[in-house]
């Protein structure tokens, strides 16, 4: 079997990053072990939204071209930025519910509006499958993608705009990081790590959208 | 040495810790072996 070294470096630096968290990363003095969460829950937003911001920028060029690499790339983007905000629902509330003593608050906007971001692109993987014309899905779903992701600056900047329980950004934001050192360079390998493991599921989901074109292709000749 | 004290104020909180790992840690790798899977299946065909 053939290693690829792209998912090898990603797992590596996952697993590196997870034991730096447990093993040497110090507990947070008010929180205990619980805000080590904090390590899987941000980098997991980030790649989220990295994930659906690239999907409106591949969909938007998509309109302009129409290259289906284009359409591979946000469809793969859109399903890998799924996997990612369905870890941040999960992880958010099972830090929240030690710290704020509930696991979901309905009226916080942060939450909410996270929990629509997931939503619609899991609506987006939905039209997909449910439209047969390859130039239609393509063109339904870039306009889906793009729209999807005019929510993100709305997420990131909702902590200031609306009362919330969520904490206000600590490291992205125009002030200097307010962490220690040593839970600042924890957080810094994680978001590396999750970056990396995004790019090897992207790749490795763009791979398969070429293979199942090709082959769908194949039968479409021998029919 | 100081002696111990009664009355720790932190919490242990690391059951939601341990299960926040787990169950993060669980959906990357099913993902990714869905997608190694997937690729296997259509590459058969």
């Amino acid at each position: 079997m053939k290693i690829s070294w792209l998912p090898t470096v990603a797992g590596a630096a996952v697993l590196g990053t997870v034991i730096r968290a447990a093993f040497f990363t110090p507990l947070e003095a008010k929180q205990g072990a619980a805000q080590k969460i904090f390590y899987i829950h941000v980098p997991s937003a980030w790649v989220a939204f990295l994930a659906f911001f690239l999907v409106a920028v591949a969909s938007g060029v998509y309109l302009w071209i129409h290259d289906p690499r284009l359409d591979r790339f946000a469809e793969s983007s859109a399903e890998v930025g799924v996997v990612f905000t369905t870890v941040v629902l999960i992880t958010g509330p099972l830090w929240a519910k030690p710290i704020w003593g509930t696991y979901w608050a309905w009226w916080d906007v942060r939450l909410v509006s996270t929990l629509f971001l997931w939503f619609i692109y899991v609506s987006y993987i939905v039209l997909r499958g449910a439209v047969e014309s390859p130039e239609l899905r393509a063109r339904y779903s870039a306009v889906l993608g793009i729209l999807g992701a005019l929510l993100i600056p709305f997420i990131h900047l909702s902590v200031y705009l609306f009362a919330t329980m969520h904490p206000m950004p600590i490291v992205g934001k125009p002030s200097a990081p307010s962490l220690p050192a040593e839970m600042l360079v924890t957080l810094l390998l994680s978001l590396v790590s999750f970056t990396l493991l995004y790019l090897a599921f992207v790749r490795s989901r763009y791979r398969y959208a070429v293979e199942r074109d090709a082959a769908a292709a194949k039968r479409e000749h021998d029919a | 040495m100081p002696l111990p004290q009664k009355g720790n104020t932190m919490p242990d909180t690391s059951a939601y810790y341990h299960l926040a790992y787990t169950i993060a840690l669980g959906i990357y790798a099913a993902y990714g072996l869905s997608l190694y899977l997937r690729r296997k299946r259509v590459r058969a065909k």
